[in-house]
């Protein structure tokens, strides 16, 4: 019974140094790895920022290639208009030339200028965009869009 | 009087002290050996996410400028493409204005013509 006695706590002391001297390494291990743990742990944010940043740049500049690219098309269809209304103001041009050229020759009874000046017989010699020509009794007067009424002046079509 | 009556008294006392010892002794290093694992799990996890992130940052970076630094190069590219937003969205601003007046002019143009068309 005293031999076992014995034994059992030669086996405990020895088993309690022999896990004492593992928990030692073990508690050194952990505490090493702990410290790669913190040191991983800052680079990962490190890390995180970077890539922050870089996406946050790229992604400005992707906005700012789509406004390039919004730009580019705005612009194409702005010089599409500009033929299409140089086109226009031609064709407009041709027809008001073509319209007042068939007014040379009217002659037209008791017109009232906007001043209020009355013209008896005026016969049209001259329709431009300055103005109208017109042979009147006393001779020929020219008379500018701002003169005529507005009656006259659709007549002769301005705006 | 005698302290212990009997002479394996003590040792049977020792012995029950060795074995209280043991148990204890037991339970640290388990604890510990369980840390252990926690800790060299989350070591391997971080550096695994580590490794996906440089690659990504390696992968990113090669859409960056040259420069003295990835920081640097980040800098640049940050306040190139901000300034030219800048410049953009202003003329993206007066060309959308100048369309839309072109088109009003053009609309009006042809509401113009289009009773002399018609003729």
């Amino acid at each position: 019974m005293k031999n076992f006695i014995a034994l059992l706590i030669f086996a405990a002391i020895f088993g309690y140094a022999g896990w004492r001297y593992y928990s030692r390494d073990t508690v050194s291990w952990i505490k090493n790895v702990s410290e790669q743990t913190t040191a991983l742990e800052n680079k990962i944010l490190t890390q995180k920022a970077e890539l922050t940043a870089i996406t946050s740049a790229l992604e400005l500049q992707k906005k700012a290639n789509a406004s390039r690219q919004a730009l580019a098309i705005i612009n194409a269809r702005q010089k599409n208009l500009a033929t299409e209304k140089s086109a226009l103001l031609k064709e407009r041009q041709k027809t008001l030339s073509g319209s007042r050229q068939s007014l040379v020759g009217v002659v037209l009874t008791d017109v009232t200028l906007a001043d209020g000046r009355k013209l008896d017989k005026a016969r049209i010699i001259k329709v431009d965009d300055g103005g109208v020509s017109m042979a009147v009794a006393s001779g020929v007067l020219r008379v500018t869009p701002k003169e005529l009424t507005p009656e006259l002046r659709s007549y002769f079509s301005y705006p | 009087m005698k302290m212990f009556p009997c002479k394996t008294q003590p040792l049977a006392l020792c012995g029950m002290l060795a074995i209280g010892l043991l148990l204890t002794g037991c339970d640290k290093p388990l604890k510990m050996q369980a840390e252990a694992k926690e800790v060299g799990a989350k070591f391997d996890a971080l550096q695994t996410e580590s490794r996906s992130l440089e690659a990504r940052l390696t992968e990113l970076r090669k859409a960056l400028p040259p420069a003295g630094s990835p920081e640097e190069s980040v800098r640049i590219v940050q306040a190139k493409a901000s300034g030219e937003l800048t410049i953009l969205e202003a003329n993206l601003k007066a060309a959308a204005a100048n369309l839309k007046e072109t088109e009003t002019a053009v609309a009006n143009l042809k509401k113009e013509i289009a009773p002399q068309r018609s003729n």
